[in-house]
């Protein structure tokens, strides 16, 4: 064989073409979708689903923010400005940020880095989406029906004795959510027990199903105590059993703890399945294995444990008792630790790799950078006496939307674009995607960044109206929303310009060694089309060679490795 | 239990009191440092800031670095390297560990610090309601202001009558919720450097921090800190002000303490409630209001004993055309108080009751100069 550049495929591994049959085409009609078993037709209408309530949700922040750039009361009283921060922040949190990874991408991709054909219930995941519907039309009804403005938060007795809006069909919509949840979070934590391939334990599965299994284990045992508060609410609410209202002889505080002994973990069920992206687009990105595998593995069941014993640090101006909130707060800081691990682990991993800045890794540095702010901010809160000062003030709606919206929404957006070619079988152009991911962050900054400054000013929290001192960077925020809305606009278009004349996407494309590379794309009904392949390291990437002609990657046996290894390049 | 430990490992950590009573502005766009505590709270925000700082740039300048470095180009491959090292995994867990204990030590030292008040406290009672502030003060003063002597530690003892409050005054750095049903407290020490030469008085900010509903935004009030005497003076002049007031100036200022204007307008400008001037011209010309009774549709006559039974229980009868949202002012207000608010209201539109003195009114009029009915819903 002449030395090139480019290595010539083997006999043993899949065909680069998508084959005319897949998961896509083999069935059609709305029941085949809507009443469907496979897993990847899930994943995409959790997807859809999704995208449209983050549509909903980002209209209400719209909506506040453009109130909020000027003082006073411009273009809505401030009862209607209570249900916007309060509809924005119920929608983004129980049917965008907490479903999103695992549900949309999770959900397709899991079984698929398994080897296996789907997950192990099937209908139970079905059941999970249908929840995910009925809970989504709860919402609505709340909508139709008057509204909410008690906060995401439902703080008693606020909640139960104070508003006439619709309380009680919102959180019975939270109740419905918490189950589909739930049962996503069983079937996952089966499936990889009992269904990983041969070879497989858990120490060579990818991250990435280490961060879905550490997630569903959080989402089985934290969910159901939000189920069961917010139906002691309810109960409150409609029959007057005192529980947390002192007018019926019932604890305000005790709701507080309620609440947030699930809320808490709920925000690392929302950033496990991020970090669990990123690890992968991170290594494949750099061209080089993930360095301190077990480290981040274990990492992220020690955020998970660790999440558990935190909550008291949202209550530490509520009336709970010095000792308690010492404790929480020391505990607090164990859950910083093993974020620290990661991010230290993933720049070791780019270090002396071959930076390949593409979509996906575009988004993940972007997560890099406004996770990082987000997570070292929370260092201020964790801080008995910072938080004094800083609780139910901007600083921490700040933190909180870097943490949740430039971690888990900037690692979801980089696993779509990762996964978008297996997925839809289609590429995505390169340049509007990577101009739009850096508008998104430019807006996203713009609108974030001052609001700590806010909150250093004593600005506080769900405000409709404000002291004119503070209207400077109110009006250079919401300039900030609307720069992330033009960049999440390019990003829709982007997707969509996709599906209608994107080029045809390879098998991989980007050199990527977990199982769901080995099979074509869009992959076939049942993932794959023969036995798959033996799972071996997932981040062994110099098993793949990129191949200019067919722009893609492709597999090599072991000896044309150390040629491709010396000779050859990967894509820039 | 574990709460006299704390309290004994507090009085071993004595709070750093600020010594200098000068007055330094915060770091950062923070408000000046005008309580004792106020400047450890912000030492403790540098301290995470720097090393916050640190960090970011080690993270996004080594990132970038990295980024740059090893771009993707011609001739350049990835190097195989390490997959794991023990030694630096744990240089960068011991290092955070060892970090994150001092600022957990420092925070905990300062909250404890602000938790203790000083034995020797001024105290003022503070009820929280929908939407305005009460503060009563050790001489029966009511106000919807807070005032405090300088250069003295001042605990609020905070309780409220309907939802979750929380005080918040930014430039002492403390905060506190207010829960119905039980007392919560907070110190203070506005220091003597924030009155400046010649100045008597001085006043902050004061936040509603907790959301409460409509006017949550409009839950802002001042903290205003005086000289003894001036406070003296003022705690003087505002304890007896019903006996030493014209009734109808009484009933004004009352009026504001008990949170009424947060509602009610006293023009016919509708807001939570409705604008009471209407009912003070109905109380006037006889005429009748209609209401909601057991649910039932009625028409009453606005009357003295209509009005009173509004603002003790108003959830009896509630003008037609509003929600039930007010709250009870049975056992919240004594009779004077109440018979002020009532003056007051006649008085908005029956002249009658706006004597100065019984002299000038038999005279024909007389108000006092320069009142004004202050119909300010708050911002």
């Amino acid at each position: 064989m002449s030395s090139t550049t480019t290595a010539t495929p083997t006999t043993t591994q899949p065909h680069q073409s998508a084959p005319e049959e897949n998961y896509l085409n083999c069935s059609s009609g709305f029941l085949s979708w809507f009443f469907t078993l496979d897993h990847k037709r899930i994943g995409i209408m959790y997807l859809v689903a999704i995208f449209a309530a983050f549509g909903l949700g980002g209209f209400f922040a719209l909506a506040l923010r453009t109130e909020l750039a000027q003082a006073g009361q411009d273009i809505m009283d401030m009862n209607v400005y209570n249900q916007m921060f309060t509809l924005h922040g119920a929608i983004m949190v129980f049917l965008v940020i907490i479903p999103s990874i695992p549900a949309a991408l999770g959900n397709f991709v899991l079984p698929i880095m398994l080897g296996a054909k789907d997950v192990a219930f099937p209908r139970l995941n079905l059941f999970s989406f249908h929840l995910y519907v009925v809970g989504a039309i709860f919402f609505v009804l709340t909508l139709m029906g008057g509204g909410l403005d008690t906060g995401w938060t439902f703080y008693t007795p606020y909640s139960t004795g104070h508003t006439d809006t619709m309380v009680t069909t919102a959180v019975l919509g939270a109740f419905i959510l918490g189950f589909s949840s739930i049962f996503t979070g069983i079937n996952f934590m089966v499936t990889i027990h009992k269904m990983r391939p041969q070879g497989m334990g858990f120490f060579n599965m990818p991250l990435f199903l280490w961060g879905m299994y550490a997630t569903a284990v959080i989402q089985v045992l934290a969910t159901p105590v939000l189920g069961i508060t917010l139906l002691m609410l309810a109960i409150e609410r409609n029959f007057g059993l005192g529980i947390f209202d002192p007018a019926l002889g019932g604890d305000p505080v005790l709701f507080q703890h309620f609440f947030w002994f699930y809320s808490h973990p709920a925000v690392y069920i929302m950033i496990l399945p991020g970090m669990a992206v990123i690890s992968e687009i991170i290594s494949v990105f750099s061209r080089k294995h993930i360095f301190g595998y077990k480290f981040i593995a274990i990492s992220s069941i020690a955020i998970a444990l660790f999440g558990f014993f935190v909550w008291g640090h949202h209550m530490f101006t509520s009336g709970q008792s010095t000792a308690m909130s010492t404790i929480f707060s020391a505990i607090t800081f164990s859950v910083a630790v093993p974020s620290a691990i990661k991010i230290f682990n993933w720049m070791t991993t780019m270090y002396k790799g071959e930076i390949i800045l593409k979509a996906p890794m575009v988004w993940a540095l972007g997560f890099l950078w406004l996770f990082g702010i987000g997570g070292l901010t929370g260092l201020f809160l964790g801080t008995m006496n910072t938080d004094v000062y800083y609780h139910d003030t901007y600083f921490v709606v700040a933190h909180f939307h870097y943490v949740m919206v430039g971690g888990t929404l900037w690692a979801f957006f980089g696993g779509i674009y990762y996964w978008w070619p297996k997925i839809t079988g289609k590429m995505y152009e390169e340049k509007p995607a990577i101009i739009a991911s850096l508008v998104s962050l430019v807006g996203f900054n713009v609108l974030f960044f001052p609001q700590f400054f806010l909150g250093n000013m004593g600005m506080p929290r769900r405000y409709a109206d404000y002291l004119p001192k503070y209207e400077f960077w109110h009006l250079v925020s919401t300039i900030g929303a609307y720069i992330l809305l033009a960049g999440l606009l390019m990003v829709l278009w982007n997707l969509i310009r996709s599906l209608t004349s994107g080029g045809k996407a390879p098998q991989n494309p980007w050199g990527a060694n977990t199982l769901e590379w080995h099979t074509p794309s869009p992959p076939p009904h049942t993932n794959f089309e023969a036995d798959p392949p033996y799972a071996g390291d997932p981040y062994a990437l110099d098993h793949w060679a990129w191949d200019p002609e067919t722009q893609s990657y492709v597999h090599i046996a072991a000896s044309e490795q150390e040629l491709a290894r010396v000779e050859g390049h990967d894509a820039l | 239990m574990l709460t006299h430990i704390t309290a004994a490992l507090a009085s071993t950590l004595a709070t750093v009191q600020d010594a200098s009573q000068e007055l330094t502005p915060g770091p950062h766009l923070f408000p000046d440092q005008a309580s004792t505590t106020a400047a450890e709270t912000d030492n403790v925000y540098l301290f995470i800031f720097w090393l916050c700082a640190l960090a970011f740039v080690i993270i996004v300048a080594g990132t970038g670095y990295f980024v740059w470095k090893y771009r993707a180009r011609e001739g350049h491959k990835a190097e195989k390297t390490a997959t794991h090292d023990n030694v630096l995994e744990v240089t960068w867990t011991v290092i955070p560990t060892l970090l994150f204990g001092v600022m957990f030590w420092v925070g905990m030292k300062g909250y404890v610090g602000l938790k203790q008040a000083p034995a020797d406290a001024y105290p003022i009672q503070v009820t929280a309601q929908k939407w305005n502030w009460k503060f009563t003060y050790p001489n029966g003063a009511e106000s919807p202001e807070l005032h405090v002597p300088v250069g003295r530690p001042v605990k609020l003892t905070m309780t409220s009558i309907d939802v979750l409050h929380s005080l918040f005054v930014p430039a002492f750095r403390v905060k506190q919720d207010v829960v119905p049903g039980r007392y919560t407290t907070l110190w203070f020490d506005a220091k003597d450097g924030v009155l400046k030469e010649g100045q008597d008085m001085v006043e902050y900010d004061l936040f509603c921090t907790e959301y409460c509903g409509e006017q949550h935004s409009a839950m802002i009030t001042k903290v205003f800190v005086h000289e003894d005497e001036s406070f003296a003076a003022w705690a003087e002049e505002t304890a007896n002000f019903i006996q030493n007031e014209p009734a109808y100036v009484a009933g004004q200022k009352q009026f504001l303490i008990s949170g009424c204007n947060a509602c009610h307008a006293v023009t016919d400008e509708a807001g939570t409630g409705p604008g009471l001037l209407q009912l003070s011209q109905l109380i006037k010309g006889g005429g009748s209001v209609d209401v909601t009774i057991g649910g039932a549709q009625q028409s009453v006559p606005a009357d003295d004993n209509y009005l009173r039974e509004s603002i003790l229980n108003a959830s009896a009868a509630i003008k037609v055309g509003y929600t039930n949202q007010m709250p009870l002012f049975q056992g919240q207000l004594s009779e004077e108080q109440l018979g002020v608010l009532m003056i007051y209201i006649k008085s908005l539109a029956d002249e009658n009751y706006r004597a100065e003195s019984t002299l000038s009114q038999l005279e024909g009029g007389g108000e006092v100069e320069g009142t004004e009915t202050d119909t300010d819903q708050g911002e």
